[in-house]
């Protein structure tokens, strides 16, 4: 459903991703793994647009060629995007940080689902987003995105800064939103029993290239762990 | 100050504040435009007094034009000159973010020297199209004249029409700020483009508008302004830098604070003036702002969340 085929992306003269493919298959959650430098949030960046992809590069969703499209285009057509680092409106009370993601659909008030989710976003919805928890952000940031009736939701990162003992939690949350919602998500990540606890496929990056795919049948945990290891 | 009685500076105190109403509108809506522009889109906006006299000019123009053509029409023209002014700068506006502003986004240098360019631009376009004479409006017989509130204050009715739009406005944008789907695309876009576009929001669109309605209230502030002094290229250049000082003191980002400030500053304005000759007064005015971001660095009203 979700197609890219021979992605590039530079900054100036220096080649960040080259000639990379990827699909990804309805209601599969991919880990994208690698170290720092890697160019896993240059790709995440160029998928959703903030960053633009060279000549010949093709992002497809269910046969609409999105690569030449704005950011926001790309969303209304199915893409989401949590960026590493949350990036929520700091000054934005929580429930009108939800609200930014509703533009691109009819709803006028936020879903009953996003608050059975997250319930600590309902008890908090008049704090501002700044004024939150790392962990709280990032459900937060979830949350917006998730509003926008994503295909496909790209999370960078995810448990950056997120305390280890609820990390497993967060695994599990995400495969409750790729059930709930039919969606199709990629995870860039480096905690490997995170993505070994949430993910069906995984992929290696390296130098801007994926130099190792698996299924959850076969993976090596120990090969990853060695791209993995500095 | 040693000559007057206590009673007779009470009685300079109440009326300079009164007959600094009108300024203060003035200050108020011109910060109001900066707010957006500077506090929320951040960017310096050297051009901004033009479209306070772009404003002033349409209101002259058009009461011109009334006096001229709908004789019978002369006491209601102000009602739909306030709107016209608006509708004037903001269409000016939305084409300056178009072709100028959005380029140059997060290149502060740049955006004040090509904002200076536009304003050497446009005072030489109102010389060149509408004249270097001053000009101004014919203000229909309601707004003239004033109301005696007591035996010693006589409030000037232009002033309390003014401050009373003012008001309106403040109300009317916060409550467009918080309570519309275009005041929160706005709010986004103003704190993080990118994430803003990333979620759907078209942002070159929303930073279009945003500019134009910054510039369409400094066209009512012009509008406003008609009712206190004449018109003239270059009128605005002499409130450009106190609306900044405005701005900075009430703390960028919070509309409580630009009004408690523009009020302050003049009404503290006009009441120095009467004591001291107006350099002193600056100078008197400059120290107290001196003292107030001393004491508040980020302004009387900053909104403080983690970083």
């Amino acid at each position: 459903m979700f197609h890219i085929n021979s992605l590039n992306v530079s900054y100036g003269e220096s080649k960040v991703i080259e000639n990379l493919d990827l699909e990804l298959n309805k209601g599969e959650i991919l880990a994208v793994m690698g170290r720092n430098g890697m160019g896993k949030t240059t790709l995440f960046k160029s998928l959703i647009g903030i960053l633009g992809c060279g000549s010949g590069s093709s992002i497809k969703m269910e046969d609409k060629e999105l690569s030449s499209e704005p950011s926001f285009i790309r969303v209304r057509n199915g893409l989401a995007y949590v960026p590493q680092g949350r990036m929520i409106f700091p000054n934005l009370s929580v429930t009108d940080n939800i609200r930014t993601g509703l533009d691109s659909t009819e709803e006028k008030s936020v879903p009953d689902y996003v608050y059975e989710l997250f319930p600590v976003l309902k008890e908090m919805g008049k704090r501002k987003g700044g004024n939150l928890s790392g962990g709280q952000q990032q459900q937060l940031a979830i949350a917006r995105a998730l509003v926008t009736k994503p295909k496909v939701l790209l999370l960078d990162e995810p448990t950056e800064g997120i305390q280890p003992s609820i990390i497993k939690e967060m695994a599990e949350k995400l495969k409750t939103i790729r059930d709930m919602h039919q969606v199709s998500i990629i995870v860039a990540e480096q905690v490997l029993s995170f993505a070994l606890t949430a993910c069906d496929r995984f992929l290696v990056m390296e130098g801007g290239s994926i130099v190792h795919s698996s299924d959850r049948s076969e993976v090596d945990a120990e090969k990853i762990k060695k791209f993995l290891s500095v | 100050m040693g000559d007057y009685t206590f009673d007779e500076i009470y009685a300079i105190v109440v009326m300079q504040s009164f007959s600094g109403v009108s300024l203060m509108c003035i200050y108020i809506l011109m910060g109001l435009g900066l707010y957006i522009i500077f506090g929320q889109m951040g960017v310096i906006n050297m051009a901004h007094a033009e479209f306070l006299v772009l404003g002033s000019y349409t209101m002259c123009l058009f009461s011109k034009f009334v006096t001229e053509n709908m004789p019978a029409f002369e006491n209601y023209y102000v009602i739909f000159a306030i709107p016209l002014s608006f509708g004037v700068a903001f269409g000016v506006g939305y084409l300056v973010e178009w072709f100028l502003i959005s380029r140059l986004y997060h290149r502060p240098l740049d955006t004040l020297l090509a904002t200076w360019g536009l304003s050497l631009i446009m005072q030489q376009c109102f010389r060149s199209f509408i004249g270097a004479r001053e000009m101004s409006a014919d203000l229909p017989e309601w707004l003239l004249g004033s109301w005696a509130a007591s035996d010693i204050i006589d409030i000037p009715i232009s002033g309390l029409v003014l401050l009373l739009l003012t008001v309106f406005l403040i109300v009317g944008l916060a409550l467009f700020k918080t309570k519309t789907r275009m005041g929160l695309r706005m709010q986004a876009t103003t704190q993080n483009r990118e994430m803003t576009g990333a979620l759907g929001i078209n942002t070159k669109m929303t930073d279009r508008i945003t500019f134009g309605i910054a510039c369409g209230i400094s066209g009512i502030a012009g509008a406003f302004f008609t009712t206190m002094a004449s018109t003239s290229p270059s009128a605005g250049t002499n409130y450009i830098v106190d609306s900044f000082l405005v701005l900075v003191v009430g703390g960028l980002g919070s509309l409580v604070g630009l009004f408690v400030s523009g009020g302050f500053l003049a009404l503290l304005s006009s009441i120095l003036e009467f004591f001291m000759t107006g350099s002193i007064a600056k100078v008197w005015l400059y120290l107290v702002i001196f003292v107030v971001l001393m004491k508040f660095t980020r302004g009387l009203f900053s909104d403080k969340v983690r970083s």
